[in-house]
């Protein structure tokens, strides 16, 4: 019989199957202890973050394959909101949507654009997009006016700002771990 | 993947210059004026925009000038010693004021007002 295999290379019972599902599965508590470390940073604004469980995913985009991160960034997404109880609320719907869009354009451009941009410029794409996915889509289903709009170049600058950080610690980690 | 790339250096910089860009465009281009109110001692009244006009209005010490020409408003003549609300300059968007306090003479431009006042959660 014929198994398509979805999203480990290796089978699991050999021992390097085994190390690759325990490497994904580490990648992905270190991506939810930073999301909710962040969580925990008082911050002025709610939408103010920094991104740093970012840098883990931009991190697995030079060891691991493009659906093993995948995995990695909805299940960080999940699990981070089922610890802070925000499951199935608005703020996940919006959080998932920005992750699952900034994963599809930073993987193209992991893929393709290498040449042009390091981990930082993409990690800033991928900010960029989360965060104007996130505005967008609050502005179209829930608020309806053009209120949110005057919140594009603040949310633009604090996408760079973070989209930096998190690219130089993703650098930081695919150089030294 | 060693160090930055050409491409960074251009998405740090479309990132800076698009919210620059609106930026600018919010704070400088969206409230512009409908009328002008004159308050002076016993005497208010609101002037268009639309029409240029001289507005000349009485205040202790003589008499103010108030020109309205081209969207813009400023003073022209004004009895007054120090001469500061003919240095105020011309005004147009909404909530601006001109202010000759010797001569009690308030210009303020009004307007639908299409910032944000307040944002509540």
């Amino acid at each position: 019989m014929q198994y398509k295999k979805f999203y480990i290379s290796d089978s699991i019972k050999t021992s390097v199957g085994q190390k690759r599902v325990f490497f994904i599965a580490f990648l992905a508590t270190m991506a939810i202890f930073l999301a909710i470390a962040e969580h925990m940073i008082p911050k002025p604004l709610p939408w103010m973050r920094i991104g740093l469980a970012n840098a883990i995913t931009l991190y697995a985009f030079t060891i691991i394959k493009k659906r093993e991160v995948f995995l990695i960034v909805l299940s960080r997404v999940v699990a981070t909101s089922l610890l802070i109880g925000s499951f199935m609320s608005l703020g996940f719907l919006l959080s998932i949507s920005g992750a699952v869009s900034s994963f599809i354009l930073m993987s193209i451009l992991y893929s393709y654009c290498r040449k042009v941009f390091s981990l930082v410029g993409i990690s800033i794409l991928g900010a960029v997009t989360s965060n104007l996915v996130q505005l967008l889509l609050v502005n179209a289903v829930f608020v309806r006016s053009s209120i949110s709009y005057y919140f594009i170049p603040m949310v633009l600058l604090l996408a760079l700002a973070g989209g930096i950080l998190s690219g130089l610690f993703g650098r930081f980690l695919s150089e030294n771990l | 993947m060693k160090r930055f790339k050409p491409g960074d250096y251009a998405v740090m910089v479309l990132v800076i210059a698009v919210a620059t860009f609106l930026l600018y465009q919010y704070v400088f281009s969206s409230s512009h004026g409908t009328e002008v109110q004159v308050t002076s001692q016993g005497f208010q009244r609101a002037f268009s925009f639309n029409e240029d006009r001289i507005v000349e209005v009485e205040g202790p010490l003589g008499i103010t000038s108030v020109i309205i020409d081209d969207g813009e408003v400023w003073v022209s003549d004004s009895p007054c010693r120090e001469k500061i609300c003919i240095k105020m300059g011309k005004k147009r968007r909404v909530g601006e004021q001109v202010v000759c306090v010797p001569n009690r003479v308030i210009v303020e431009v009004k307007g639908e007002r299409s910032n944000v006042d307040g944002v509540t959660r």
